[in-house]
């Protein structure tokens, strides 16, 4: 297995245990909650970087009007990626920890806890699709990381 | 020197959405009290019964965060985790019977 699909695994299984985590602040704490949510967008930025290709090939192959089976995927890494700046510039402007340390004085705004709460609540849908539209990759790599010696037919392709 | 231009287009990506969306908001805030309607409702007198009973639930929510009660039990998390399975099971097995059933016809 390569090391970028290996490095891609465990980053991913990473941020969604982070992403788990960050989604019950009741349990976590608002200060754990607000942190990790920060450290997640940096992952995020490596998870793209890491399918740059893919995202560029699959917006040329787009704008050529080639694309086929990758359409709803695509689609669905933008909507993913659009509610996470969502929840994340929601969760700044209503942060207690965040905006404090950083000595930011932001005006209260109701409308934005409702859209912190709707928009995490959306990705959840949209994190699920992502998973399920990757799952044969997420079984293959998991398989070759965890059984030695086993032989898999499954390529392992990457799609972002 | 590619991988910062990659981030930075990320960012400013990232920050052009956003300033759409703040832009969205406050202009939505502005002409209804959709965005003000916490503060506006609430009473002023210094009602404390009357203050608790205009007090959103996500206001409630913040007390328990900080209120030093110690450890909670992450239903949250279960919450999340068994919402992401089905939704992810219900998608993995329609698409496969759809392969199936198109595989079947061919």
């Amino acid at each position: 297995m390569s090391k970028t699909n290996k490095t891609k695994f465990l980053l991913d299984a990473l941020t969604f245990i982070s992403f788990l985590i960050a989604m019950d602040p009741r349990a976590s704490g608002v200060s754990i909650h607000e942190w990790m949510t920060i450290a997640l967008a940096a992952t995020l930025i490596v998870h793209l970087l890491l399918n740059w290709d893919w995202i560029i090939q699959t917006t040329q192959k787009l704008f050529r009007g080639k694309i086929n089976g990758a359409r709803i995927n695509y689609i669905l890494n933008w909507l993913l990626f659009i509610d996470s700046v969502l929840i994340m510039l929601s969760g700044v402007l209503i942060s207690q920890t965040v905006a404090p340390t950083l000595g930011w004085n932001l005006p209260q705004n109701f409308a934005w806890r409702e859209l912190h709460d709707m928009s995490a609540n959306f990705a959840l849908l949209i994190m699920g699709l992502h998973i399920a539209m990757h799952w044969n990759w997420i079984v293959s790599v998991f398989k070759r990381l965890f059984t030695r010696g086993a032989s898999n037919p499954v390529a392992v392709t990457e799609e972002a | 020197m590619k991988i910062i231009f990659r981030i930075v287009l990320i960012l400013a990506a990232a920050a052009i959405l956003g300033g759409a969306m703040y832009a969205a908001v406050n202009t939505v805030g502005a002409s209804a009290s959709f965005g003000e309607r916490g503060e506006r409702m609430r009473p002023t007198d210094g009602d404390g019964d009357r203050e608790d009973m205009f007090r959103s639930e996500h206001e409630g929510r913040e007390r328990d965060f900080d209120d030093g009660r110690g450890f909670f039990l992450p239903f949250g998390m279960v919450k999340a985790l068994i919402f992401i399975s089905v939704t992810a099971a219900i998608y993995y097995f329609a698409e496969q019977f759809t392969r199936r059933k198109k595989r079947l016809a061919v």
